[in-house]
């Protein structure tokens, strides 16, 4: 009874190591053609929309911020640390956003070489030997 | 064969690629609330490259396979051949797997430790080139629309020759372990401490 369970837990198991083999070359083929130079694991695109609209709206107060302070006697001009934050913010919003539109350009590109090298690739069709026996 | 790797890449990757292209316009319509600045509308692009792999999908799968399915067919006995010449060989291979490496331990000495070790490691090299060979003709069995072989027999092999390699480390630590003893002198025995 035992033993047979453990051969059942075992086919079971050597079908799942099949499965996951199959999705592997899958994902290998994958990787070689449409995945290639693209990163596949990174957080949602919400969280990406979320970040930037953070980052956008902040970059909203920096620039609303008075350009000059007066405290007492003392004025105080903002301006240049109100382009320094504004520098900040911005190269924080093109790394979110650059890494979008890289990553997917990228797959874009992959996609249409893909498409020109099958078009391409099946243009020649090899004749068979029965195709030309029935030609004759 | 050229056009059966193209087949077989269109085969493989089709329904994923065209799985991602809803993904794709997500990321651009992200970008485009963002207003980030690009060179051309991608999203034009994609449902172009949508269609295009569809088409060159549907030729592929279509009239082009079906002008080289005889001479599919004919590689594909060819290829059943090879299979079955190689299926004997691994089940020998098993065989003389089982036959010669050291499942037992009957007596342990350096000289035994160590040829256990040589055996583990010269099958170790053997079913991994023959694991190469198995992968090269899955691979075939993939671009011939033939069932994938599993060669069950490989992976036992590769798990017993982890279960033996641990064995043996522990053979040979006990080994080390009484040798060391055997060295020490009588008057160095710490009998507090052996309980």
């Amino acid at each position: 009874m035992f033993t047979k369970k453990l051969n059942a837990m075992r086919t079971g198991a050597d079908d799942e190591d099949q499965k996951i083999e199959e999705e592997q070359d899958s994902f290998n083929w994958m990787a070689t053609k449409i995945l290639k130079g693209v990163v596949t694991r990174y957080p949602s695109l919400d969280i990406f929309d979320e970040k930037i609209s953070h980052l956008t709206s902040v970059k909203k107060q920096i620039s609303e911020m008075k350009q000059q302070v007066d405290i007492g006697w003392l004025r105080v001009n903002s301006v240049p640390l109100i382009r320094e934050l504004e520098k900040t913010i911005d190269a924080w919003i093109v790394a979110h956003t650059s890494f979008l539109l890289n990553n997917t350009m990228r797959q874009i590109t992959n996609i249409n070489n893909f498409i020109k090298e099958v078009s391409e690739g099946i243009k020649v069709v090899p004749k068979s030997n029965e195709s030309e026996a029935e030609k004759a | 064969m050229a056009v059966m790797t193209h087949l077989r890449d269109v085969k493989m990757i089709k329904d994923k690629t065209l799985e991602q292209i809803d993904p794709m316009k997500q990321a651009i319509m992200l970008m485009k609330k963002h207003q980030v600045k690009m060179d051309e509308d991608f999203l034009v692009t994609l449902e172009t490259n949508k269609s295009q792999l569809k088409d060159v999908s549907e030729k592929a799968l279509g009239p082009v396979k079906e002008s080289i399915l005889p001479l599919q067919n004919q590689e594909a006995q060819n290829i059943k051949g090879r299979l079955a010449r190689f299926g004997v060989v691994v089940q020998e291979f098993r065989i003389k797997f089982q036959n010669t490496l050291p499942y037992h331990v009957t007596d342990s000495s350096p000289e035994i430790i160590n040829g256990a070790y040589d055996q583990i490691t010269h099958f170790y090299i053997e079913t991994c080139k023959l694991e190469n060979e198995a992968k090269e003709l899955n691979n075939l069995e993939t671009l011939f629309d033939l069932q994938r072989s599993s060669y069950k027999q490989l992976k036992d092999c590769k798990s017993e020759l982890i279960s033996l390699k641990e064995m043996w480390d522990l053979v040979a630590l006990i080994d080390m372990q009484f040798d060391s003893w055997k060295k020490t002198l009588w008057d160095q025995i710490d009998t507090e401490n052996l309980t």
